[in-house]
């Protein structure tokens, strides 16, 4: 049973690379009207990623979901045919990207036998967190790029060391909570009426959340900010199950949010922009407006890949990227984007009803938050329904920081749904068994 | 190229991306019923499993609660905290001190982390166990029997 499953794991990952490579050749066909020259090696590479992946997962954790991998396989693959259709030295950039990814992924999956594991190095994943934050703050080594100061550079390299960031943290509450999960939630301090747990209990998260978030303002990264803030919210909820959690980070939330838009100007720029692109369409608006005009053209189902103007977009293979793909592939295309991302987070969501034990529950449901709501920052402000904050769309966007953080994200979710099963595995035998 | 072509080409480029979700999604449909399939056979021993349904808990100990039950829903918590199902006065008990949950229809007991720890017939439980009829589940010096 089990062995037929990993095969229609193999089936879905040679549709996904049928898919990708198809995506590839009919870009080349709009652009140039040829077959590209290289379509025999990317066909080669393509395949060997993917299978490397699956037998990856087949040798260290055969019982894991297998519709995760060809689900991320299908974004980063068709993320990365629109990145070659737009710029040839970042495509072959993002296939070493990939390509790293895929070996974090297989590396997690080795060094991690157990997820439980992770949960008694909590805080040193809270100073990993913590430090990989403060980073790109420290003189010499950060830099800050297009207004963000976010990047590290050390010799060659820049990277964006909060993708990392948010994994680490993402480990530490659900540890924390878990540990603490007796007094947060049998607590008596009551906070407008409601129950709320006292505050030396929530010291150590309430400081890591403080500390992320006073950073990521001086880094002027919003995006972050706002993530940060959901998966503390969401870790507290799941963990308690109390909804009077979501209020008051509601009110929290719009209170900061007004704050920050009263405080800071970059952010009030922002807002103006979201609210009228139109005032200024060929400066501050500039990039959501042809973004705007990017979807418009795209219509139903697109001009077709490789036939669209999508290179007008500023930052179109990073943050914009979904605007390249509503150009080329329409409506219909961005709603694959976005079915693939519910898939994904559907499937996050079965691990962690599947799982029994506390801490892969709620580190489940935070990894999936984090995705998810990733996803939805980033196309929210390229649709226009949030101000927008630069975030990369995870397994799609040009990033190697991004793949690398998401590929390590998705083998922690492996290895969770791994152990899920495997335990049920164990325990149904002898219930089988007549006395 | 004609564009017409082109035109074909990408429809049916944006097909086959369909076809792929509709597999995924089959997929995970045929994985959520797969469950319960092995167990249809062994009826016998499905009936056997669900006449030993845990329904309730009885206090055994302390002798002055002796009798007291407990219903058993989908999830309830045992533990000193004033919202819990069961609550117990037991200076050994946490707060929090143990949950029994539904899953797959089994009643698992489950020990949240709790300092004194959770027995199940005088073994001290690891990670959740699957409660049955006649277990003894001892907290501090309250012992509860599963009816």
């Amino acid at each position: 049973m089990k062995l037929r499953n990993r095969n229609i794991e193999l089936l879905l990952l040679l549709l996904v690379g049928t898919i990708v490579v198809a995506g590839y050749v009919l870009a080349s066909l709009g652009r140039s009207s040829s077959i590209p020259a290289n379509i025999v090696p990317f066909l080669i590479g393509i395949l060997l990623l993917l299978i490397l992946a699956h037998v990856a997962i087949r040798r260290f954790a055969p019982h894991a979901d297998f519709t995760l991998l060809p689900l991320a396989g299908f974004l980063n693959g068709l993320g990365y045919v629109v990145i070659a259709r737009l710029d040839n030295d970042l495509a072959g950039l993002q296939a070493t990207w990939t390509l790293l990814g895929v070996g974090a992924f297989i590396t997690t999956l080795i060094i991690l036998p157990q997820i439980r594991r992770l949960e008694e190095y909590r805080y040193i994943m809270m100073l990993i967190g913590v430090a990989l934050l403060v980073m790109p703050l420290l003189p010499i080594i950060g830099r800050e790029i297009n207004g963000a100061r976010i990047w590290v550079s050390l010799g060659p390299v820049n990277f964006q060391p909060g993708e990392f960031a948010k994994i680490a943290l993402a480990i530490f509450f659900a540890a924390y909570i878990v540990e603490k999960r007796e007094v947060l939630a049998g607590s008596t301090t009551r906070f407008l009426g409601m129950p709320f747990p006292e505050l030396r209990h929530l010291g150590p998260i309430l400081l890591a959340w403080g500390v992320s978030l006073v950073v990521m303002v001086a880094e002027k990264d919003l995006g972050s900010s706002l993530l940060f803030f959901t998966l503390f919210v969401v870790l507290l909820w799941v963990s308690t199950g109390r909804a009077s959690y979501l209020g008051i980070s509601i009110v929290l939330f719009s209170g900061g949010a007004f704050l920050a838009w009263s405080q800071f100007t970059h952010v009030k720029e922002r807002v103006d922009i979201w609210l009228y692109p139109f005032n200024d369409p060929t400066g501050d608006g500039y990039q959501i407006v042809q973004s705007s005009f990017a979807l418009a053209e795209g219509g139903l189902t697109g001009t077709g890949l490789g036939v669209g103007n999508p290179e007008n977009i500023p930052a179109v293979e990073t943050d914009f990227i979904l605007a390249a793909i509503g150009e080329e592939l329409g409506l219909v295309g961005t709603s694959a984007i976005l079915i693939a991302f519910l898939l994904m987070i559907g499937s996050g969501l079965r691990i962690a009803l599947a799982s029994t034990r506390p801490f892969e529950k709620l580190l489940t449901s935070g990894l999936t938050a984090l995705l998810g709501f990733q996803a939805f920052i980033i196309i929210a402000g390229v649709i226009r329904l949030l101000p927008l904050t630069g975030v990369t769309l995870p397994f799609v966007s040009y990033g190697g920081s991004s793949l690398l953080a998401n590929w390590i994200l998705l083998a922690l979710l492996l290895r969770i749904s791994h152990e899920a099963h495997t335990e049920k595995i164990k325990e149904t035998p002898p219930q089988m068994e007549p006395q | 190229m004609s564009e017409q072509f082109l035109d074909l080409l990408k429809i049916l480029f944006l097909i086959v991306l369909y076809f792929f979700f509709i597999c995924v999604i089959l997929i995970t449909l045929f994985q959520l019923r797969k469950p319960k399939n092995p167990k249809i056979p062994k009826n016998a021993v499905r009936d056997r499993q669900h006449s030993q349904q845990v329904t309730l808990l009885q206090t055994l100990e302390p002798a002055n609660l002796l009798g007291i039950e407990y219903p058993i829903e989908e999830e309830i918590f045992i533990g000193r905290a004033e919202e819990c199902v069961i609550t117990i006065s037991d200076s050994f008990a946490s707060h929090l001190h143990a949950r029994i949950f539904l899953q797959d229809d089994s009643q698992y007991l489950e020990d949240l982390s709790s300092t004194n720890g959770t027995f199940i017939n005088g073994k001290k439980i690891e990670s959740p166990q699957i409660l049955k009829c006649n277990d003894r589940i001892q907290i501090g010096d309250t012992v509860l029997e599963a009816k």
